[in-house]
């Protein structure tokens, strides 16, 4: 009678200790899917950025095509879709190119043992039969899953040419 | 033999304990939810916090003293600020502790604007109180007419604010 008495107590603890291994891990289950959904949540698009690429938009480069006027970034992004000439000789996409690195350099510090680890800035044309990489200009590593960035979007002879920039942290 | 009053207390009693190690074990969960959670939602409200003070700036480029005249919504007129340097009546205006401008690209001479090196000078200070807290940044479009040139000029730059109207957005 003892015996039994023993083997119905194990029995009970058997049981109670499922339960108890059971809740626990449909709850680390669920914890895991919440977690992982708040992590999700890092990349998201930034004011600061949105602000940085209507600032380079208005900014004067050194090519000048219709003399006397310095062309601004966003002219210079159509001139060179158009591969026009600056008057002094040189490519309208080689101006671009130099301008927009620079000015990606000064403002934005990246490095291994900075906050930011790496930048993406990239230029793409839409039109009705086309979509077409006009440029892209990286540095650092953007490898981290958290993302900020954001993008904006210019008409140009027919078609849309959308500026985008990613900052990865 | 147990009696059938013992076994009956030893089942309740049994329970018992299965209860306060399930609200126990339920509360331990919801502990760690909670603080996830709210470690979550603290990074949130700092870069809400981050945004309020950076549309703040932005709000800068929309004051008759300070817009540049053509149609850019993200543009400052450098003259214009440069005007309202020495003017001490502003001070108030604006309800910041501090207001500067600079030049980010391209790279000019690292140097304060006054009357005798402007335009050969990268920074441009309207707003500066003795005591201040950490300033928030929102980047601008910085122009002025070139005399030499005879056209607008317009740069990379940032607008740097700090005080009472940044913090409570008015």
């Amino acid at each position: 009678m003892i015996h039994k008495l023993n083997h119905k107590a194990q029995e009970e603890v058997v049981g109670f200790v499922m339960i108890i291994v059971l809740v626990a891990v449909i709850f680390t289950i669920f914890l895991g899917i919440m977690i992982h959904n708040t992590k999700r949540d890092n990349s998201y698009t930034s004011i600061e950025y949105t602000q940085f690429i209507s600032a380079l938009m208005e900014v004067n480069t050194p090519c000048v095509v219709y003399s006397p006027a310095h062309a601004k970034v966003s002219d210079l992004i159509g001139y060179c879709i158009d591969s026009q000439q600056c008057l002094d000789g040189s490519q309208s996409c080689s101006v671009l190119n130099k301008t927009l690195s620079d000015a990606l350099s000064n403002s934005i510090l990246v490095g291994p043992d900075r906050a930011i680890k790496g930048y993406s800035l990239s230029i793409i044309y839409n039109t009705t039969s086309s979509l077409k990489s006009i440029m892209t200009i990286e540095k650092g590593l953007c490898n981290s899953s958290s993302l900020v960035g954001s993008d904006q979007p210019l008409y140009h002879q027919g078609g849309v040419f959308t500026t985008t920039i990613k900052v990865c942290s | 033999m147990i009696s059938k009053d013992k076994k009956a207390q030893l089942k309740i009693q049994q329970m018992a304990f299965v209860l306060v190690a399930i609200f126990i074990f339920f509360a331990f969960i919801s502990l760690i939810y909670v603080s996830i959670r709210m470690n979550f939602m603290k990074k949130q409200a700092v870069n809400l916090e981050a945004d309020k003070a950076m549309e703040f700036a932005q709000k800068m480029t929309g004051v008759p003293e300070l817009k540049w005249s053509q149609q850019c919504d993200s543009c400052i007129d450098l003259d214009k600020a440069m005007m309202l340097k020495n003017r001490t009546v502003y001070n108030d205006f604006f309800g910041l502790d501090h207001l500067s401008f600079e030049i980010i690209y391209p790279v000019i001479t690292d140097k304060e604007c006054i009357t005798g090196n402007y335009p050969n000078c990268n920074k441009l200070t309207l707003i500066s109180k003795s005591s201040y807290d950490t300033a928030s940044r929102a980047y601008i479009s910085l122009c002025r007419w070139d005399q030499e040139t005879n056209n607008e000029m317009c740069y990379l730059g940032a607008v740097y604010a700090s005080g009472k109207a940044v913090q409570s957005n008015t």
